[in-house]
């Protein structure tokens, strides 16, 4: 049997016996969300949506979506945490997890043992893919707290068979110098702190990251190793395959880069399905190349399901089928942004991961940058402030003839720049927030 | 995986007293979900 899969019979099953697949699973998770949460319930019901009414795909789409801001509302009322959207009694909760609150007031996520469980399964099939194997010692340099982030990707490491060291407390440094002291294989981090790690190892402590023992590393949480500048640089300083993933509290670990980097992310087709609509017209697009918003349902989750959830995560279908073999669809360059992060700057769409794939992509530039928009009377003004590296004050003028050139091609817009001291930006270690926009404090 | 599922739910009803089947049994039957996401899931395909 073929061992690059996690699961053979499943990630290569055709793709008509997949969608029946999906279909049976919906219908079996619409109907445990209808019967067991009074939240769900009176939603289905309002749209007059029954469980025996789910018989195809169209079906689904006249399904009524779930928003981030109604499981803030429902977990505002009582029975006190989780308001009346627990399908389980609350006894039977054994994992508290909560949202970041990156757009607005957290939302808590309660998990039983079977969805803790499944969380870990989720990530065996991203780690197998990526070519975790048991005999990798993973290296895992995350603040343990009530974030999710890599905590399940710790139980999927150890479920899959790796030695897991779980870097929580230590600092920086403690934690280059376990690495080193370990011989770790692997590592899970946020691709920003992937990158200030291996700042730190050379400027700060003298040791070459290429010296290291780590071959590969998954990145989650932040839009990088999807960008094609940050996964190389990245893959340059640490001599080491990257791996992209995408996951969300509320949603699971739904997506993955496989082994044979395919310039996009599987969608995790046997445990989750995957809509993308439309963000104009509100159609379900199920043709490759256009851009659409996701809607996700996680098909095994039991305690808060999470039902054709409106993830604002903007995605597309990739056409070709992956030289891994899998059936899992490929989506396009990974998650390209968010509908609530696209914003218009003088009357130009404006994603900020462009940016980012431009200031990453230009030797001499640091990893660091910001980019403050704001308004004086009615013209929108946006500013990037970067950091020049050490060795390249003499080539200042290339470097920003190169940044100017490569803004304008990518984002269409002119920028008031200005260069910084290496180290003078702020650094972050999860959820970046280099995107200021100033306005909608106005 | 069907017959290890019945067996599960078998040793949890006789174990209402006895914390430390019950929650151990509760714990295997979780896993024997992953078997099923694994493998029954999809059998008849």
């Amino acid at each position: 049997m073929n061992n690059q899969y996690w699961n053979p019979v499943l990630e290569t099953l055709e793709r008509e016996k997949l969608r029946a697949l999906q279909l049976r699973k919906f219908k079996r998770i619409f109907k445990w969300a209808y019967e067991n949460s009074k939240f769900h319930r009176s939603l289905y019901d309002a749209a007059g949506v029954k469980p025996e009414d789910i018989q195809s795909f169209e079906d689904i789409h006249a399904v009524p979506k779930v928003e981030k801001s109604m499981m803030r509302d429902i977990q505002r009322k009582t029975p006190f945490p989780y308001g009346d959207a627990l399908c389980v009694p609350l006894e039977e909760v054994t994992e508290f997890r909560q949202t970041s609150g990156t757009t607005g007031q957290p939302v808590y996520q309660p998990d039983t043992w079977q969805d803790w469980e499944w969380w870990a399964e989720c990530w065996c099939f991203i780690l197998w893919a990526q070519g975790y194997r048991p005999t990798d010692r993973v290296f895992i340099p995350f603040g343990y707290n009530v974030f999710v982030a890599f905590w399940a990707g710790h139980y999927g490491a150890e479920k899959l068979g790796c030695e897991v060291v779980p870097g929580g407390v230590l600092d920086t440094k403690a934690r280059i110098l376990k690495i080193q002291e370990l011989r770790t294989t692997a590592m899970m981090a946020t691709p920003t702190y992937v990158l200030g790690m291996a700042d730190t190892a050379r400027n700060k402590m003298g040791i070459d990251p290429k010296s290291l023992t780590v071959n590969k590393i998954t990145c989650a949480g932040e839009p990088g190793a999807g960008i094609p500048t940050t996964k190389k640089r990245i893959e340059e300083t640490w001599g080491a395959k990257v791996f992209d993933h995408a996951g969300a509290t509320e949603i699971g670990a739904w997506s993955f880069e496989c082994a044979d980097q395919p310039h996009g992310m599987h969608v995790n087709e046997g445990l989750f399905l995957v809509e993308i609509e439309d963000l104009d017209t509100g159609k379900i697009i199920e043709e490759p190349g256009k851009r659409g918003k996701m809607i996700i349902t996680a098909l095994d989750r039991q305690a808060q399901p999470c039902v054709r959830f409106d993830s604002k995560d903007i995605i597309e279908w990739d056409k070709s089928p992956c030289s891994c073999g899998r059936t899992f669809r490929l989506i396009k360059g990974g998650v390209v942004g968010r509908s609530d992060d696209i914003t218009k700057v003088k009357g130009v769409l404006l994603a900020p991961s462009a940016i980012e794939e431009v200031v990453r992509g230009i030797d001499g530039l640091g990893d660091e940058f910001e980019v403050l928009v704001d308004k004086v009377g009615d013209v929108d003004r946006i500013a990037l402030k970067v950091e020049l590296m050490p060795n390249s004050e003499t080539r200042r003028e290339e470097i920003e003839a190169r940044l100017v050139d490569q803004l304008r091609i990518k984002t269409n817009l002119r920028y008031n720049l200005s260069f910084h001291d290496y180290e003078a930006l702020p650094r972050y270690e999860v959820k970046a927030k280099r995107f200021k926009d100033l306005r909608k404090s106005h | 995986v069907l017959s290890l599922k019945e067996a599960a739910k078998d040793i949890k009803s006789l174990s209402n007293d006895f914390p430390a089947v019950q929650r151990n049994i509760s714990r295997i039957m979780a896993s024997i979900k992953m078997l099923e996401i694994n493998t029954a899931d999809f059998e008849k395909y």
